[in-house]
């Protein structure tokens, strides 16, 4: 037995860790939750308009147009799935960090 | 030589720490990994492939750091990755753009930018001496087991002894 952890160190001390993290990850450190942001396809006005469940279009691309989509928090919109929408007069609120460092 | 095998192990386990949380991270909580990797400021088709190759690297630098033959291919990746990483917080600090999120995991992230970058940096200079140590050791033969032990020593013996049996019996 002893052996066999001296010789599997490594391994074993990734798996520990590996576990570890992934307990730690499951109680305790809370991230910023994806869901709390949502996207929005943005029309020809700049307007939001639907949102977007899976994320941006890859042809979306922000940094040559980046208020092709716009990300706002949970707090500016209002529904649930795909009929969420903008609150009206909080379009401004958008979270398009690309968007804030280009202008 | 048994002085530098140990700060290797040493480095290895640091390493560990680093890439198995950050790579289990990316994976637990995908959907935040990729929306911070979409509001980066580069194309989203380069994010697209980011999403997936940077979590996939990161297990494979993991797995490389692990297995004894291929630690040195482990340093010297977790060195590329490590530098490239560093060079983008440097940018964004230099440039200013602390207002970009840091889409690398739970801990990271509460550093802040300059924090982050000098983290960084301590991980990619203990990749770069944890390789040209593990270099140095593989040409000095380190790695292979030691011959007063273990079952290739007792074959050689046997081997030996075989032979000088069949020398004695000519």
């Amino acid at each position: 037995m002893k052996r066999f952890i001296f010789k599997n160190a490594m391994p074993l001390i990734a798996l520990g860790i590996a576990s570890a993290s992934y307990l730690m990850m499951s109680f305790g450190i809370n991230p910023e939750k994806a869901d709390d942001q949502f996207w929005f396809e943005v029309n020809s006005s700049n307007q939001p308009t639907q949102v977007l469940e899976e994320g941006p279009d890859p042809e979306c691309e922000t940094l040559e147009e980046p208020d092709c989509a716009k990300l706002y928090n949970e707090e500016d919109t209002e529904g649930t799935g795909s009929n969420r929408t903008v609150i009206p007069g909080h379009e401004a609120n958008y979270v398009n960090y690309v968007s804030k460092i280009m202008n | 030589m048994k002085k530098k095998q140990k700060i290797v192990n040493i480095i290895i386990v640091v390493l560990l720490f680093l890439w198995i949380p950050i790579t289990i991270d990316k994976l637990y909580n995908f959907e935040v990994f990729k929306a911070g990797i979409y509001r980066q400021p580069f194309s989203n088709k380069l994010g697209e492939a980011l999403i997936y190759t940077l979590p996939f690297t990161e297990l494979v630098i993991g797995i490389l750091l692990i297995i004894r033959k291929s630690r040195h291919i482990g340093f010297a990746l977790s060195s590329l990755m490590m530098a490239l990483f560093t060079n983008y917080v440097g940018m964004a600090l230099l440039l200013g753009k602390t207002g970009l999120p840091c889409s690398c995991g739970s801990v990271i992230p509460k550093l802040g930018w300059t924090w982050h970058f000098w983290f960084n940096l301590v991980f990619l200079s203990l990749s770069i001496i944890g390789y040209f140590l593990q270099r140095h050791l593989n040409r000095n033969g380190a790695f292979r087991e030691n011959s007063a032990t273990g079952p290739s020593s007792a074959k050689r013996r046997n081997t030996i002894n075989f032979i000088k049996h069949l020398n004695c019996t000519k």
